[in-house]
């Protein structure tokens, strides 16, 4: 069942253009992440959404009803600002209360709501206080609280974790995905940090500059991206992407570039069809890539380690390779330790081509 | 070797009317070396670097750069170079402009200026673009700006507060390297202030793990990541965060063997502490996963697993806790069972009272 | 880390003892003026601190009979423009310059409101409002004098409270905006979201938010209408006066200008602003803002 539709959405600010043509549906109890870069439109979107921004264009339905032009208080959505937005003139106690009493609900149901709502959020001893006394997780878990009072047809959150230490993000992630276990509401999350929206989300849609570039589940997204943007942006590190060029060699498709030539399957209709694009690139993922000190059938490439990021419990290496630098991952305790001439070597299926003109994917 | 020490704070005092922002600080940093201050918000790291900078006075203890006490002098005088959050490039001036900015400051002759800022803008591949405006770079060139601006003033100390801390997670990686090379290739003296492990692991060749206005513990990243010296630091360390769980150590025919929720008589060989309660900290990567029982396995339910693409951290029931373990992508889903050995020669023994780790083990940590 | 030599904090203390003389020598000139007897109100060499207080001039504010005595001592002639007591111009300016500055405020916060969340009139609005406060108002007293003569709206009440909310209504507009930006979108976003309608979220989110800059405005609007003098001058013809009419009427053929009474009247007249100033001076404190509220 779709709980939320949206149907050729645009947006612009003055000559800006915010939000393009965005079309998508999320379905009852989903969790769904709106991810991308800073300005990519994340904010807009959910704003446009929840009623605070008029679109140009386009159609959007919640639970089947067209909300486009409603106010906001009509359309029975909640969401968590970026800056998160407790009032400062009310205690935590209030903030809570605020959606619920806004609708005349009655104090005693307030009480008992508020109450619940706190011992799970974990913020019952901050709530006869201010805002501008509670700490930066505080804070976050009493807007939390807020937004989720009341039972909305959906739960939008704009950003919740970025402000906050990193160790208070890990932990945080885990209790919003439990929350949303809990809660079985339908979510929208957005955020600029993919290892969020790979971790949490049922579905992710990459945004950029407005547009949508791919929407699918985490593991799509991963394994299949749809663009080089998409493969550059989810993942850590990103995926390595280089030149190269692609030749027939005894009827086989053969992948090569400055210091490699590997064989390539799965393009053979594309070969006959005569539509190999010009110019390419491909790309494969840094924990795809075999490392080893010395030449081998699995790691017949020359490259050279010319840094080692130690992360405890990996090691990311930077190689150059091609005339440029790749990422690999290896385990602390791999062989190759030390900078200085190393061999690599991938499999064709970890391989992913990519049209450098269109910067699509096609294998 | 003291000649070699480019920084050096000895007993350190901020205080902010009632509150202690640094205890007693000491510290040395050496020519060429890359520290990161590492800790949560509030740890007193900008403070200690406001204090090195000369924007505060330490309440007491003394700063020294080349030897010398510099606790009086003007941050002008220190050659001492900052780089804030955001960069905080000067948008509406070209790039060759933003590099002169120090210079003419200083009031070095044009000649010599444009020499400095050609030189430095080699080495940092600006030369393209010494003539694009500020505000039209890309974020990686907006770095190296930034850095640039502050390395032609051939600072004795660089430091950097934050600086990548609101940026997109996307870019950092390829940030950090390209400091890193940076910082390598001119041999500069850094000290990093940040809250993210990763960076601090990541770049530095030594690090200070900072709480509540003291260093807890100082040293290479595999020391602070493989020994940490109490909880807090091995919390703090490392991602997924390390699992704490309640153990106890007892003695069974002569031997010392832990016991835990769910595994018990795990021989601690080589290590001698008395019996009693302690907490066992293992990291999620010395935890294995198993389809079927095995021998040292224990059961357990998957209540969480998280999707990192590469792999996938599962959070898994152990006795009246949570545990992450990772495992290769697909390995279960949520709601399964599985079966879970733990290595207890990686794992370290944290006394419940004051917090520390009680034994220094040897891993075969990565040199 | 002080590290200026000591003639350099000399030098800038003392610049600030000279500045602060300057700043209050004029009020310490009219209290003590006030209450001068005649002879020494502009004697020279001047009196500093009089041996001799009365409170002559202000009898004469309150009581102009007093006046006739005053005139007998002087063996002047009573051709006193002021008839009646100052207790008027006090009641006269009390209602205009507080009811102007109600309308003033009231209409400028919802103007300010609508330009800076609905972004009316442009970019260049408030601006355009600003420039109209630039030109000198003498420049429109003649088309103004006749406007109001044909409006009837000369030597009333309503026309004076009305073009007093129309001079002063730039600056509300201009300060309140600023005021209205530093609350962010977000906070008025939140309750409407939560179940308000915009302006009941203006109501109960943001006004109480900047309810310290609006008591500011207010108050610095209330001092521009209340020490007005030009169109208080040209718009009223003696049925509507106020405070600053009234001191410029104290002057007589023989005696020239009664600066003593003008101090008198002076005094007194500052008495409702730092009231006014008092009354508000702990909603000034800006303790209860945005304390959660994200960079």
């Amino acid at each position: 069942m779709t709980k939320l539709s949206v149907e050729n959405l645009h947006n612009s600010f003055g000559d800006l253009q915010v939000l393009r043509d965005l079309t998508f549906d999320v379905a009852d109890g989903e969790f769904f992440c709106v991810v991308g870069p800073t300005n990519a439109g994340k904010s807009t979107l959910l704003k446009t959404i929840a009623g605070l921004h008029r679109p140009d264009g386009g159609r959007i339905l919640l639970s089947g009803r067209d909300v486009t032009l409603l106010e906001p208080r009509h359309r029975n959505v909640s969401l968590l600002f970026q800056n998160i937005a407790l009032f400062p003139t009310l205690s935590g106690w209030d903030n809570i209360a605020f959606p619920l009493r806004t609708a005349g609900v009655a104090e005693v149901e307030i009480t008992r709501r508020v109450g619940e709502v706190a011992e799970m959020l974990k913020v019952s001893h901050v709530l006869d206080r201010l805002p501008q006394t509670f700490s930066g997780g505080e804070q976050q878990r009493v807007a939390i609280g807020r937004a989720i009072a009341r039972p909305a047809d959906l739960l939008m959150l704009d950003e919740p974790l970025t402000n906050l230490d990193a160790r208070i993000r890990i932990a945080l992630r885990i209790e919003f995905k439990n929350l949303h276990r809990q809660l079985g509401q339908t979510q929208i999350y957005v955020t600029h940090d993919q290892v969020e929206a790979m971790s949490m989300s049922d579905r992710i849609a990459v945004l950029n500059k407005g547009r949508f570039e791919q929407i699918g589940t985490p593991d799509e997204i991963y394994h299949r991206p749809a663009s080089a943007f998409v493969a550059r942006f989810i993942g850590q590190p990103p995926m390595n992407i280089v030149d190269a060029e692609l030749n027939s060699v005894v009827g086989r498709a053969v992948l090569s570039g400055p210091g490699f030539s590997t064989q390539i399957d799965g393009i053979d209709r594309l070969i006959h069809a005569a539509r190999l694009p010009r110019k390419l690139a491909f790309g494969v993922r840094p924990e795809a890539i075999r490392i080893s000190p010395s030449n081998g059938p699995d790691t017949p490439f020359a490259g050279e380690v010319v840094w080692i990021e130690r992360l405890g419990s990996k090691c990311i290496l930077d190689l150059r390779f091609a005339q440029g630098i790749i990422k690999a991952v290896v385990p602390t305790d791999h062989v190759v330790r030390r900078e200085g001439p190393a061999w690599l070597g991938f499999t064709p299926k970890a391989v992913h081509l990519i049209d450098k003109e269109s910067g699509l994917f096609f294998r | 070797m003291t000649e070699d020490i480019k920084l050096e704070l000895r007993g350190v005092r901020k205080s902010f009317d009632r509150v202690v922002a640094v205890k007693g600080l000491d510290l040395a940093l050496r020519k060429g070396e890359f520290l990161s201050l590492l800790g949560p918000s509030g740890c007193g790291k900008s403070t200690t670097l406001a204090m090195i900078a000369g924007f505060l006075a330490p309440d007491g203890g003394d700063i020294l750069v080349d030897g010398q006490v510099v606790n009086r002098m003007p941050p002008r005088k220190r050659r001492i170079g900052l780089v804030f959050q955001d960069y905080a490039v000067f948008s509406r001036l070209t790039v060759r402009a933003n590099l002169a900015f120090g210079l003419e400051s200083q009031g070095m002759p044009r000649k010599e200026r444009h020499r400095a800022v050609a030189e430095i803008s080699e080495k940092l591949a600006l030369s393209d673009m010494l003539d694009a405006r500020g505000g039209d770079l890309n974020m990686s060139e907006m770095q190296r700006v930034a850095l640039a601006r502050v390395l032609v003033t051939k600072p004795e100390l660089l430091l950097l507060d934050e600086p990548m801390s609101n940026l997109d997670a996307s870019l950092r990686a390829s940030l950090r390297s390209e400091l890193k090379q940076i910082q390598k290739d001119l041999e500069q003296t850094v000290l990093y202030v940040t809250h993210d492990q990763v960076e601090a692991l990541s770049m530095s060749d030594r690090i200070a793990v900072m709480r509540d206005g003291a260093v807890l513990q100082a040293g290479a990243p595999e020391e602070i990541y493989h020994r940490p010296v109490d909880l807090f630091v091995a919390q703090f360390i490392g991602d997924p965060p390390i699992n704490i769980v309640p153990c106890r150590v007892e003695e069974v025919q002569g031997k010392l063997v832990v016991d835990t929720a769910l595994h018990s008589g795990l021989g601690l060989a080589g290590r001698d502490v008395p019996v009693g309660d302690y907490l066992l900290a293992v990291r999620p990567h010395h935890l294995s996963a198993h389809h079927e029982p095995r021998e040292g396995t224990a059961e357990s339910e998957i209540r969480l697993v998280e999707n990192f693409g590469a792999e996938h951290v599962l959070h898994v029931t152990y006795g009246n806790d949570l545990v992450s373990v990772v495992t290769a992508p697909g390995f279960a889903l949520e709601g399964e069972r599985l079966h879970l050995s733990l290595d207890i020669n990686q794992a370290h023994l944290i006394d419940r009272r004051d917090e520390r780790v009680l034994t220094r083990r040897h891993c075969e940590a990565a040199a | 880390m002080n590290e200026n030599p000591l003639w350099v904090t000399f030098l800038k203390r003392t610049a600030v003892v000279v500045a602060m003389i300057i700043a209050f020598f004029p009020i310490y000139w009219l209290i003590a003026t006030s209450f001068k007897p005649y002879d020494q109100w502009a004697s020279w060499p001047p009196v500093w601190l009089t041996d001799a207080p009365t409170l002559q001039n202000y009898r004469i504010v309150f009581f102009p009979e007093a006046a006739r005595e005053f005139a007998t001592a002087q063996q002047g002639s009573l051709d006193y423009k002021v008839s009646g007591s100052a207790w008027k111009a006090f009641q006269d300016s009390a209602i205009i310059s507080t009811f102007a500055t109600l309308f003033s405020v009231m209409f400028g916060t919802l103007a300010a409101y609508s330009i800076v969340r609905f972004r009316t009139g442009g970019e260049n609005y408030p601006f355009q409002f600003l420039t109209v406060r630039m030109m000198p108002p003498i420049a429109v007293v003649v088309p103004i004098v006749a406007l109001f003569s044909i409006l009837r709206l000369s030597d009333t009440y309503f026309g004076l409270i009305l073009a007093y909310t129309a001079f002063t209504l730039p600056f509300s507009i201009w300060m309140i905006r600023s005021f209205i930006e530093e609350v962010p979108l977000e906070l008025e976003g939140a309750a409407m979201v939560h179940g308000m309608s915009q302006f009941r979220a203006f109501l109960t989110v943001t006004l109480p938010l900047i309810k310290g800059g609006v008591l500011a405005t207010a108050l610095f609007i209330f001092i521009l209408n209340w020490s007005e003098f030009l169109f208080a001058l040209v718009l009223t013809a003696g049925n509507v006066i106020t405070v600053t009419l009234q001191v410029a009427n104290y002057v007589s053929a023989s005696s020239g200008k009664l600066y003593g009474v003008q101090a008198a009247m002076g005094t007194i007249s500052t008495l409702p602003v730092i009231l006014f100033g008092y009354v508000i001076q702990r909603h000034l404190v800006r303790g209860l803002t945005f304390g959660a509220i994200k960079r």
